[in-house]
């Protein structure tokens, strides 16, 4: 699994480490660090909590979403 | 290329912001004319083949309404700029209160109100709620920020009147902050007068209500480097904003829970003044009202009338 932190972004909050089901992340040096990507199960969960929103998986789509609003749909494409 | 500013329900801070451009603003116009802007100019309605028009301000009563519709026929691009036209902003506070208690208090209990105390009746009328500008015309960009920063107007004006694109993060004001959250012990809510954070650490961290981590970037984490917390001013992060079951309450608690190890229901008994701490740029925008998590239905209720 490639998870990429952003670590200018991230914050050092370690929400992610502590919500990960896999305990996929540490935190080292006030960022986070994926150090068992492998054992990612790509719940993303760690993206619902990250308050800095510093954390991508790359290839990683939720299977089942809400549904969503087309108003909202609209807008978010529009937001600059 | 012709460029208009219309002025609806808001506080002209959005047309100053513009203005804050200083020198640049000579590139501007050497690049399009300011055809019409109520606050810089003296044209009293815009003409019918403006390029792009940037609306500022929510609906709150007739007239804007009427202003909304015919910037929007005047212009091939319409812009909402600021978080009262993106989401209803400051002035969406005002459905905390029923129109009859507005025009009582302002034409009559304020310091400032004349001794006759006649409420006029040739002042437009209220609608019965405010708006967002996107809640009833078609808008082509937003532009979020109360007002949005004189930093990021740099960048995106002239991109816009030359018509390139940029790439601009579009994170939470969290992703630009400084802080680290460092440990976090015996947690309990602080009200924004109470102590001087230090300048370190996480203000949510250290019991300060930052909206940071709910809210669209774009400052610069302009307050919490200035020791302030996050008040929300550049409405929703584009997470909350997307997702139906989040918003700005519930990953509020959320994640100051996961973060003090308190319980949701705890932590929820701490807050106060909801409407103004959480929704205070909000409250007037249908899309973030519509949500499932929503709590400005309960607290427009609970206030009005
Ligand atoms: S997606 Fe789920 S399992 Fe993977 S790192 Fe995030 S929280 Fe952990
Ligand atoms: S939740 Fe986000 S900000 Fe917090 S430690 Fe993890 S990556 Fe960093
Ligand atoms: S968004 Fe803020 S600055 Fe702009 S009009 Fe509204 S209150 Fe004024
Ligand atoms: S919650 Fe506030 S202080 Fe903490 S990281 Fe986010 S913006 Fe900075
Ligand atoms: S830190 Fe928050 S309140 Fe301050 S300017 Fe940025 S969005 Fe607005």
């Amino acid at each position: 699994m490639d998870i990429r932190v952003d670590k200018d972004a991230c914050v050092g909050c370690g929400l992610c480490v502590k919500d990960c089901p896999m305990h996929v992340y540490e935190l080292q040096d006030n960022v986070s660090v994926p150090v068992r990507p492998n054992d990612c199960m790509g719940c993303l969960s760690c993206h619902e909590i990250c308050p800095a929103q510093a954390l991508e998986h790359r290839g990683i789509y939720p299977a089942r979403r809400h549904y969503i609003d087309i108003k909202v749909c609209e807008m978010l494409r529009k937001v600059i | 290329m012709k460029i208009a500013i219309e002025e609806l329900a808001g506080c002209s801070g959005c047309t100053i912001a513009v203005l804050d451009l200083h020198e640049m603003l000579l590139d501007v116009i050497e690049a399009a004319d300011i055809v019409y802007s109520p606050v810089i100019m003296d044209v009293k309605e815009p003409p019918g083949d403006i390029d792009i028009a940037f609306v500022t301000g929510a609906v709150r009563n007739e007239e804007n309404h009427e202003r909304l519709k015919k910037i929007r026929r005047c212009s091939k691009t319409l812009v909402a700029l600021g978080t009262c036209a993106c989401y209803g902003g400051i002035s969406g506070l005002s459905m905390l209160s029923s129109n009859e208690d507005l025009f009582r208090y302002i034409y009559q209990e304020v310091e400032t109100a004349k001794p006759d105390g006649v409420i006029p009746t040739d002042v437009p009328p209220f609608l019965y709620r405010a708006f967002a500008v996107g809640d009833l015309a078609k808008i082509d960009y937003y532009i979020t920020g109360c007002p949005p920063k004189e930093a990021f107007l740099r960048e995106i004006i002239p991109a816009m009147i030359a018509g390139d694109t940029l790439e601009l993060s579009r994170k939470s004001v969290c992703s630009e902050c400084d802080r680290f959250m460092g440990p976090v012990e015996n947690w309990s809510l602080k009200h924004r007068h109470e102590g001087v954070p230090d300048r370190e650490h996480c203000l949510l961290g250290q019991g300060y209500l930052c909206l940071g981590s709910v809210t669209f970037g774009r400052c610069g984490a302009a307050c919490p480097k200035n020791n302030i917390p996050c008040h929300g001013c550049n409405g929703p992060s584009l997470d909350i904003l997307r997702e139906p079951c989040r918003d700005i309450y519930n990953m509020m608690v959320r994640r100051i829970s996961d973060l003090t190890d308190k319980p949701a229901k705890e932590v929820e008994k701490e807050l106060y003044d909801v409407a103004h701490t959480m929704y205070a740029f909000t409250i007037g925008s249908l899309i973030m009202e519509d949500k499932e998590t929503s709590k400005i239905r309960d607290l427009v209720k609970e206030r009005g009338r």
